[in-house]
């Protein structure tokens, strides 16, 4: 449907036409045409289908059985199918063909003057053309957040004890041991993406034209002279040359030269964006902590001597592992080409940030180790005491139960500098802009070129009619008398 | 109805007409016909089905027996579906026939000049037309939410315990575990589509006629040797090549082109929306705390020798694996072709969001597992208590009951800010705007596209005459061409 309109910076209004730039100009219509009937065509057939699935349930509401109805919708989305293909065919062939003729269209042009005498030169603005609007705008956006996280927590506490006597010895044996373990794995993937093609276009009412419009003579016979350099050709500012020319009229090889008097106006608007935010987050924290205590002792008497001897060991050990990986990523990608328009366009801030282990007051990780490694001295106390109950041979006792704590540190946010970004919206406040610019009017590139033909005989005629304004039959060439007759109202 | 009006750029108020731009043209609306008289058809027959049942049912209220009526009414019913058929073909049809010819009608144009004097000519509207509008509007909106949810939530003590003794010698064994499952499994699927298709036509009453229309002559005849190129055809500006070709007049050969001095206004609205926002959450959480306790004890003594020593373990384990996978999907098309009028057109915003787990934070969710591994182990202790009392005083006590609680981690929204989009009631904004200015329509603030071309002809022989009258005043006969005022004087040949 809309595509951009094209423009050739150098056909502007009162301007020479350079005929090789405005058969490119034309050509690129000609060939954005099929795309945009092709598009057409696949909207029209979407909008059909949506129609008429409504219009089947509307006849299921009126208890009327639509089966010729639902036979005819699946040749419908076949054909739909096809005009999608066609429309995508059709755009690459075109779009291929184009790339040559805009490369032959340059921003940067230079040419002769115009042979318009811009003092008195007037635009009008006259109310010739019609406004339309066509529009086509697809929105997507997907967003996902995917959270996984595995914690085990476990605490494994065990005793060994055994306590043999006989006539003259004792040994005592004690093994206890505490292992307190925390592990947590977790990860977050947060993904948003959101894609935005707007294409519109408007023809405006207001055309321009130059009226009255005025040729300076001396000038545009200059002009002629520079566009025309080959010596038959050229137009020689004395009356005897000029009688001769004017006398020329109507032949066939008479050459000439357009300018542009007037045009009518449309406008257009093609943006796509495309935005993509990924934040992904892996942490994983590990803290074990171990306590083993081992005590033996001996003793040995008889009735003479005496030996005893003792072995005791206690090992702490705590570990600290973690691992935090965080990262945001923004892309995103804006193409907006306006016809005829220049629009105020807004970024949106976007904070940057990303996740880390938070320090909190007061409670570092060793502190944690240390909690950690006092439930598990704790774990082993309890061991010991049931330990020496066995080897005294009572009834275990009951130990309090023991409370777990978490010792893993929390997450927090790093948050980073923040950064302008164009994204969706930015896009379409520009639409707003655009239409409200539209409704408005006084936009737009030409989309209908007047052009006026300069010939030789006219140039003549206009000089002589200027050098020696009785002589000869005065020919008008241009709205020189509506001028001056409008110049004493203003 | 269900079209466009189609709209050359180049078809201009004042400009000259390309003939092959107008044939285009006409073949446009003519291949579009065919589909508004189906649509119509379509309409008229289901609003006749809806009227012939409110007569049924008036007859009834009256007390008659609508016998025939109704068997009507079931004939009609078949029609209807006939008719949305009929329409969907034919619209199928058309359309394939109607892409080559807009692919010919393209935005940018070049032509020669118009040979309208813009100085003098003035744009005129006249209440020549008659307002219409034919207005077909269908929408459809769907909203389902689907939630599924899966809780488990157990709880399983058990214990052994043994203790004998034989002359002495005895051994306790007892082993107490206890383990608490929560499990929850949650999908939420909320979906919401909305579609809207709209067509308006208006005709519109005030026509636009170029009036009063001057014609500037020299710019005209020089326009002439443009599109006429032939030597033959071409104009020569002296007074004995111009009056020869006046004496042409009224022969068949005689060459013309065409421009526009008229035409009566139409707009169309043509839209299509068709929204959809589809939100997905599945979240599984599993939690799981096992508590076991084993602990045995042996006591072997003699007269000269004892052995006593015991082993036991004490394990206590939780783990928890959560995961949650949501996701929003905001897909939106609109498509919009105005003739004659641009609508104001808002954007709306649209929320974007998806489910998080409320407390995703290793700290605070190992804090809710301790809770729950505590529980277990303190449900672990009262079992053993249980075990002791059964083994030493032989009876069963009743178990302490705990209450047991929740550690799910609740969901919470996930706020990613809000996007500007196109939906259905940016369409119903723009749809009233342009119906609003179409109903307030006047000659002043006229809108539309010509829907009816008034074609002036300018033929070589008019030209020629205008041509004669400018230069020469009062030697022919003073013949217009144009709505330029008749000189005072009489002049001598119309005497």
């Amino acid at each position: 449907m809309p595509s951009t309109i094209p423009y050739s910076p150098s056909l502007v209004l009162g301007s020479i036409v350079h005929p090789a730039a405005m058969d490119t100009l034309l050509a690129m219509a000609a060939l954005q045409t099929p795309v945009d009937a092709a598009q057409d065509t696949l909207n029209s057939f979407i909008s059909l289908q949506r129609g008429l699935e409504m219009t089947a349930s509307e006849l299921v509401n009126m208890n009327i059985d639509p089966k010729d109805l639902l036979n005819k919708i699946h040749d419908v989305k076949a054909e739909l199918q096809k005009s999608a293909v066609n429309y995508a065919t059709t755009r690459v062939q075109q779009e291929l063909q184009m790339q040559p003729l805009r490369a032959k269209v340059q921003l940067v042009n230079a040419g002769v003057e115009s042979p318009i005498d811009y003092q008195r030169t007037v635009i009008k603005k006259m109310p010739l053309a019609a406004d339309t609007l066509k529009m086509d705008a697809q929105y997507f956006s997907f967003d996902e957040n995917e959270q996984t996280a595995q914690s085990t927590m476990s605490n494994i506490q065990r005793f060994i004890s055994l306590a043999g006597s006989d006539t003259d010895s004792d040994v005592a044996f004690e093994v206890a041991q505490s292992a307190v373990k925390q592990i947590n794995r977790q990860r977050q993937m947060h993904k948003i993406a959101g894609t935005l093609v707007l294409t519109a276009n408007c023809t405006h009412r207001q055309a321009s034209v130059l009226a009255p419009l005025v040729l300076d003579v001396d000038k545009a016979i200059r002009v002629w002279n520079q566009l025309f350099p080959d010596a038959k050709d050229k137009i020689r500012a004395d009356a005897g040359t000029m009688a001769q020319i004017a006398k020329q009229e109507g032949t066939k090889g008479e050459k000439s030269f357009n300018i542009i008097s007037g045009a009518t106006y449309g406008s257009s608007f093609v943006g796509m964006v495309h935005i993509l935010r990924k934040e992904n987050t892996i942490t994983s924290q590990d803290m074990e902590s171990d306590v083993g205590e081992l005590q033996i002792k001996a003793d040995r008497k008889s009735f003479f001597s005496s030996a005893s001897g003792s072995l005791g060991l206690e090992d702490t050990e705590s570990d600290d592992e973690k691992s935090l990986s965080s990262r945001q990523e923004i892309t995103s990608h804006v193409t907006v080409i306006t016809s005829g328009v220049i629009l105020g366009m807004a970024s949106a801030d976007v904070q940057m940030a990303v996740k880390t282990f938070a320090t909190e007051e007061g409670k570092t990780t060793m502190d944690a180790l240390a909690a950690m490694s006092n439930t598990a001295n704790a774990g082993v106390q309890s061991m010991q005491t049931l330990a020496a109950s066995a080897r005294s041979g009572q009834e275990f006792t009951e130990l309090q139960a023991n409370t777990v704590q978490s010792v893993l540190t929390k997450l927090g946010e790093i948050q980073g500098t923040k950064v302008k970004v164009l994204d969706v919206n930015s896009l379409m406040t520009a639409f707003n802009n655009y239409v409200e610019a539209a409704r408005k009017g006084g936009i737009g590139v030409p989309i209908n070129y007047y052009l006026k033909p300069i010939t030789r005989t006219q140039l003549a005629q206009m000089w002589m009619t200027k050098y020696y304004p009785d002589k000869y039959l005065a020919i008008q060439g241009d709205d020189s008398a509506a001028a001056a007759a409008a110049e004493p109202a203003q | 109805m269900s079209t466009t009006i189609p709209y050359s750029p180049s078809l201009v108020l004042g400009s000259i007409v390309e003939p092959a731009v107008m044939d285009n043209l006409l073949a446009i609306s003519a291949a579009q016909t065919p589909i508004d008289a189906a649509q119509e058809t379509l309409n008229s027959f289901i609003s006749m089905k809806r009227s012939l049942e409110m007569t049924v049912q008036e007859l009834i209220n009256m007390g008659l027996d609508p016998r025939e009526l109704v068997k009507k009414v079931q004939e009609v019913s078949t029609d209807v579906d006939k008719a949305a058929t009929a329409y969907a073909t034919v619209r199928l049809e058309q359309e394939l026939k109607l892409q080559p010819l807009r692919a010919k009608m393209q935005i940018v144009n070049a032509g020669v000049e118009s040979p309208i004097d813009y100085n003098r000519t003035q744009i005129k509207t006249l209440p020549l037309a008659a307002d219409s509008l034919k207005l077909d509007a269908q929408f459809f909106t769907f909203d389902s939410n689907v939630e599924n949810d899966s809780d488990t939530l157990s709880n399983i003590k058990s214990y052994v315990s043994a203790a004998t003794s034989f002359l002495g010698q005895s051994a306790s064994f007892d082993m107490a575990k206890s383990a608490v499952d929560q499990v929850a499994k949650q999908r939420q699927m909320h979906k919401i589509s909305g579609t809207l298709v709209l067509t308006v036509t208006c005709t519109h009453k005030e026509a636009q006629v170029l009036a009063p229309l001057f014609l500037d002559v020299d710019k005209a005849i020089r326009v002439w040797n443009q599109l006429f190129p032939g030597a033959a055809d071409k104009i020569r500006m002296d007074e004995s090549t111009v009056t020869q070709i006046a004496e042409q007049e009224g022969t068949t050969a005689e060459k013309s082109f065409n421009i526009i001095s008229g035409s009566t206004l139409g707009s169309s609205f043509v839209g299509m929306v068709h929204v959809l926002n589809t939100e997905n959450t599945t979240t599984s959480q599993d939690d799981e705390s096992r508590s076991s306790d084993m602990k045995a004890r042996l006591d072997l003594g003699s007269a000269i020798a004892s052995l006593k020593g015991g082993f036991g373990v004490d394990k206590s384990f939780a783990k928890d694996v959560k995961n949650l996978l949501s996701t929003q999907n905001i897909t939106s098309h609109v498509t919009l072709i105005t003739a004659g009028y641009i609508p104001t057109i808002k954007s709306n915003q649209v929320a974007l969001g998806v489910k998080q787990f409320a407390n995703f934070d290793p700290s605070d969710m190992m804090t809710s597992l301790a809770k729950l591994s505590d529980f277990t182990s303190a449900d672990r202790t009262s079992v053993q208590q249980a075990a002791t009392a059964a083994r030493t005083k032989g009876e069963f006590v009743a178990l302490k009951t705990a209450t047991i609680e929740s550690v799910m981690t609740s969901l919470s929204k996930l706020d990613d800010g809000q996007n500007e989009m196109l939906d259905i009631s940016s369409m119903v904004v723009a749809f009233e705007d342009y119906v609003n200015t179409a109903s307030a329509a006047t000659s002043e603030a006229s809108i539309g596209v010509p829907i009816n071309f008034f074609l002036k002809p300018i033929t070589r022989t008019q030209l020629a005459e205008m041509w004669v009258s400018k230069y020469y005043p009062n030697k022919y006969l003073d013949i217009q061409g144009d709505d330029a005022p008749r000189p005072k004087k009489d002049a001598p040949a119309a005497s």
